[in-house]
């Protein structure tokens, strides 16, 4: 099969994996969060919240 | 057939016998009436509207802690078979990788931890919808995928999850039949969802166009950062649900959100390979709603874009339907399983069969946590003893007149449902409208609720002294004290007034006195009988008009064999 050249699917593939690349490195170099709770909520307290973020 | 049968093993397996899953929205009551709920007769957002009706309908024919898990096997299910069947892709093992990764994703985690069961439903009818827009854009018998009359039936379901799954259907569908110039079915469609929400709608138009939503609800319940990746790359990845809670668990490690990432951008390099295989309207259409349904979830992520949020729910009715934008992700993932089970077809057809299942079993091992019952965290319990004797109490009633539930808060947390936080079960054992708190507490944020019913209640409760005239007034005729939960102790003793009518276990029932000929029975009011008779007349139309198609077009086929030969 002859392979044909495609601009517009080239486009697009080098802007999804270009938007990854991007999130990747700006996440990286400004992420700070430190996101360990995984425990459920704490019920004991008081009053019943519906989550955290 | 067998894939939805594994998912729905591989993650509600210790659930499957009898008890009910109780936790966050997810609430089933043994017996459930119809009432003021299933209706959404009462004066808060019908936001059980028509999901509720579908489970207490089928709590009428099952049990009901059997109808909850046939409800929520069935979402998980239609949601895998959906994507396996829209994927156009041929080989079993690609069909698996797209219904595995529709399914098994963080999305579907965090909604499940949520308990919302209607939003999956909504979730799963996604693809059934696409599968429907497909089938118009091409030719019949063109292509691979579901017929047109079961995408309709399945597409249908989206209704469940509500205002905001409903958006995610027309921005996945809209744009792929506008680039079609496929107007008549765009009418259709719109048409569709136009008489399928009739409920909510009539319910606006009863409250005068006006939804008072909170908007300190856009900020809580925006995306956030549940990977080390940022808002961008957790919800890149499916996540970036707002409660820290409901997250994932193993996400916040770098080196799972890198592969997370890594397998999003290789489902997205697997979407662009669809394009071979679908009509360009359809492949671009997905990919438009996709992008359109990430940037309403992100956008309350940042303070500039947040205001534009807020203005937008503060003017737009219906515009809260963005409030928990997350669930807006619905396109995208789906652009991803289809994109996943394409790559997978991709890798069969180059050689590297062994790579294939490699991909295809990679959702689950980025997120073993949805197994087995999220990790052991879904459980079955029973209601105590002292609930149905109330309920059997207050039902038999045939006095109208509202039931307070106290204390003042709208969700509880019982010691013998694991301590798990859930919704108050009181609004729906009762026949008669229950008024309780309808705020919500997202950390320390107190959002406000819509129920101008329970405005009024809560103005009287904060009255000092006896409340029972006031409540009176406001056509209240029962009070139920739930003894074991935070608050209820202070509550007991201002009731000098009131008749005690059961104490049981941690339950109190009191009737006030009064004749009870003031105040609601619980009957359906005008408003949500005309949007349901709308709702079953559209569902009436739509299904039969597409059995006559099918119809039509087996006669016209079979017409033109006879004319061949």
């Amino acid at each position: 099969m002859k392979a044909t050249f495609n601009p517009l699917l080239i486009a697009v593939v080098a802007a999804a994996v270009g938007a990854v690349l991007g999130i990747a490195a700006v996440s990286i170099g400004t992420s700070t969060i430190a996101n360990t709770n995984t425990k459920p909520a704490n019920v004991e307290q008081p009053i019943i919240v519906y989550g955290e973020r | 057939m067998a894939l939805g049968v594994g998912v729905v093993l591989a993650i509600l397996a210790p659930v499957l016998g009898r008890g009910y899953v109780l936790r966050y929205d997810l609430v089933f009551v043994p017996d459930p009436p119809f009432g003021a709920m299933v209706w959404g007769s009462g004066t808060e957002l019908p936001r059980a509207v028509p999901s509720e009706l579908l489970a207490v309908g089928l709590a009428q024919l099952l049990p009901a802690d059997v109808a909850e898990k046939v409800l929520l096997a069935g979402c998980l299910a239609l949601a895998a078979v959906g994507a396996a069947r829209l994927a156009p892709v041929s080989h079993p093992v690609a069909r698996v990788a797209a219904g595995l990764a529709y399914v098994w994703n963080p999305w579907v985690y965090g909604r499940l931890h949520l308990g919302q069961w209607a939003v999956i439903a909504g979730y799963a009818a996604l693809p059934w919808a696409y599968a429907w827009v497909l089938g118009v854009l091409r030719p019949p018998g063109g292509g691979i995928g579901p017929g047109r009359r079961w995408s309709v039936a399945g597409g249908l379901a989206v209704v469940l999850g509500g205002p905001a799954l409903v958006l995610a259907a027309v921005v996945s569908c809209a744009p792929a039949l506008a680039l079609a110039r496929r107007w008549r079915a765009l009418v259709a469609g719109a048409a569709t969802l136009a008489g399928l929400t009739a409920p909510w709608l009539v319910a606006l138009t009863n409250r005068g166009g006006v939804v008072d939503l909170d908007e300190r609800g856009v900020a809580a319940f925006a995306v956030r950062a549940d990977t080390p990746l940022g808002v961008l790359g957790s919800v890149a990845t499916l996540g970036g649900v707002w409660s820290r809670h409901a997250a994932a668990i193993g996400r916040e490690r770098w080196p799972v959100a890198l592969l997370a990432l890594v397998l999003a951008a290789a489902a997205v390099w697997g979407y662009a390979l669809v394009r071979r295989r679908w009509p360009s309207a359809a492949w671009w259409g997905l990919l438009v709603g996709a992008a359109v349904g990430t940037a309403i979830a992100v956008l309350p992520a940042w303070p500039v874009s947040a205001q534009w949020m807020v203005t937008l729910v503060e003017h737009v009715p219906l515009a809260g339907a963005v409030r928990d934008g997350a669930r807006l992700l619905a396109p995208l993932a789906l652009v991803q399983a289809v994109g996943l089970g394409m790559l997978v077809e991709s890798l069969v057809a180059a050689g590297a069969r062994p790579l294939a299942p490699l991909v295809m079993i990679a959702p689950v091992a980025l997120l073993p946590g949805l197994a087995w019952g999220l990790g052991g965290q879904l459980d079955t319990v029973r209601y105590p003893a002292e609930w149905s004797a109330v309920r059997e109490v207050v039902n038999r009633d045939p006095a109208g007149g509202s039931l307070v539930s106290l204390p003042w808060a709208s969700f509880r947390a019982y010691r013998w449902a694991g301590n798990v936080p859930m919704l108050d079960p009181a609004p729906r054992a009762f026949r008669r409208p229950v008024i309780g708190d309808q705020d919500v507490l997202v950390g320390r944020d107190r959002i406000r609720g819509e129920s101008r019913d329970a405005d009024r209640v809560a103005q009287a409760l904060a009255v000092p002294g006896d409340p029972v005239p006031g409540l009176r007034r406001l056509g209240v005729r029962y009070v139920l004290i739930q003894t074991d939960q935070p608050g209820a102790a202070e509550v007991e003793g201002r009731f000098a007034g009131a008749e005690v009518v059961q104490r049981d276990g941690t339950l109190i029932l009191l009737r006030l006195p009064g004749d009870g000929s003031t105040g609601s029975t619980g009957s359906v009011g005008i408003g949500p009988a005309l949007g349901y008779s709308i709702l079953g007349a559209t569902l009436l139309i739509t299904l039969s008009h597409t059995a006559a198609r099918r119809r039509r077009m087996l006669l016209c086929g079979h017409l033109r064999r006879r004319d061949r030969q």
